[in-house]
């Protein structure tokens, strides 16, 4: 059986018609590929982000916050209060109502960590910020001339930081060192309420695990 | 490697130009021999065959479009090897695409003095009036040989969109036909 004359008059169909069966793809396949390959792109993007949060979340990569601080929960602590007062502060950036003398500040922002029963929960901040720990309600460590307190912290990673407290006011610089752990006794050097204060003097962002301030009795 | 390259080593009588081809147009033919002859081990012959062949043309042919030239071969060689092996090895698929065909137009309505190439030519003509879908699907069909079930994937139309669009082709095509001259 023969096939019919006119599939046999195939043959000579136009060269240019055949190539162009082989070639064509109907338009709605085209924009189904490209829905597809939008999709391939949105989910690759999704699983690029959640690689990224995963590596943040678990490895600590491009993030201060390690994985092993669960309580980690508000990094910066609590801002401490009236931001008018930089207004009045021309020559510094802190914005803390406990600060009214900025004379020896040199922070561009400050953060307020309110402690329980005296222990520094993990924390990090940036660079060149300033943490200002309280007791209760924003309340300081009221202490005697000559008293001492204890101020102890570990950090994540070793970096620069300086070491003071705000008395009446103002700022003072105790000292300043290199963690991982961190020990200095402060004594008093007159009667008030004492605002223990660190200030993140490196490049990366500085991550306390834990610490205490404890007054000697 | 394009087809200018591929044709340079035929001229060059370079023996690459045989795995080249192979290489880019090896499945394709051998899709078009296996719609017609059902058979893988036929079809295999049939595009060594197309490629021998294709070996002897060129020089001193030198096909303006590769691609069509060698289907073309392979669809031809494959059609001699159904008729050698005669009509219980024809596939279902094949018989009722001839069927179709001979629906539009049966050897008994063609005027004795049209040749194949009129036909040719005057299916090309109304083939280039339908719109790309259209004239892919019946090219995909009756050219090619492929099965509706292939279209409608390729294409991601249903089958029964695929079969509606060839019956208004055919019809489409039978009246063109009638309008040249070409049925009796």
């Amino acid at each position: 059986m023969k096939p019919p004359r006119i599939a046999a008059a195939m043959e000579a169909l136009d060269d240019d018609l055949i190539s162009g069966a082989v070639t064509y793809v109907p338009a709605r396949v085209v924009r189904r590929n490209r829905i597809v390959l939008l999709a391939a792109c949105i989910a690759a993007l999704l699983a690029l982000c959640g690689f990224g949060y995963a590596a943040a979340h678990f490895w600590g990569i491009g993030s201060a916050k390690p994985s092993d601080f669960d309580d980690l929960a508000d990094p910066f602590g609590t801002l401490a209060g009236d931001r008018d007062t930089q207004a009045e502060a021309p020559t510094c950036y802190v914005k803390s109502d406990l600060i009214t003398d900025y004379t020896n500040v040199y922070a561009d922002n400050a953060v307020c960590v309110e402690l329980q029963d005296n222990r520094i929960p993990a924390i990090y901040f940036s660079p060149n910020y300033m943490a200002i720990f309280t007791q209760d309600a924003e309340a300081g460590w009221s202490l005697s001339k000559g008293e001492e307190v204890t101020f102890r912290f570990s950090l994540y990673e070793p970096l620069q930081l300086e070491v003071g407290y705000v008395l009446n006011g103002r700022y003072y610089k105790v000292t300043s060192g290199m963690g991982p752990d961190f020990e200095h006794t402060i004594c008093a050097p007159e009667d008030g309420s004492y605002f223990f204060c660190l200030t993140n003097r490196s490049s990366s962002n500085a991550i306390l695990t834990d610490g205490i301030i404890q007054k000697q009795s | 490697m394009e087809d200018m390259q591929i044709m340079d080593l035929y001229f060059a009588r370079n023996e690459l130009a045989i795995q080249e081809t192979s290489r880019k147009y090896g499945h394709l033919c051998f899709r078009i021999a296996h719609n017609i002859l059902y058979s893988a081990e036929d079809s295999e012959e049939c595009v060594n065959d197309t490629y021998f062949s294709a070996w002897n043309a060129i020089p001193p042919k030198k096909p303006a479009n590769f691609a069509a030239f060698l289907c073309k071969i392979t669809r031809n060689i494959s059609l001699k090897r159904l008729d050698y092996n005669m009509a219980q090895k024809r596939t279902p698929e094949l018989a009722a695409s001839f069927e179709e065909l001979e629906s539009v137009l049966s050897d008994d309505q063609i005027r004795e003095t049209v040749t194949d190439q009129e036909i040719g030519a005057a299916i090309s003509q109304f083939l280039r009036t339908e719109s790309p879908d259209s004239r892919n699907v019946f090219l995909r069909k009756y050219w090619f040989g492929d099965s509706i079930q292939t279209i409608s994937a390729e294409y991601g139309f249903s089958e029964g969109k695929i079969k509606s669009m060839l019956h208004r082709t055919r019809k489409r095509l039978k009246a063109e036909l009638q309008k040249r001259g070409i049925a009796g």
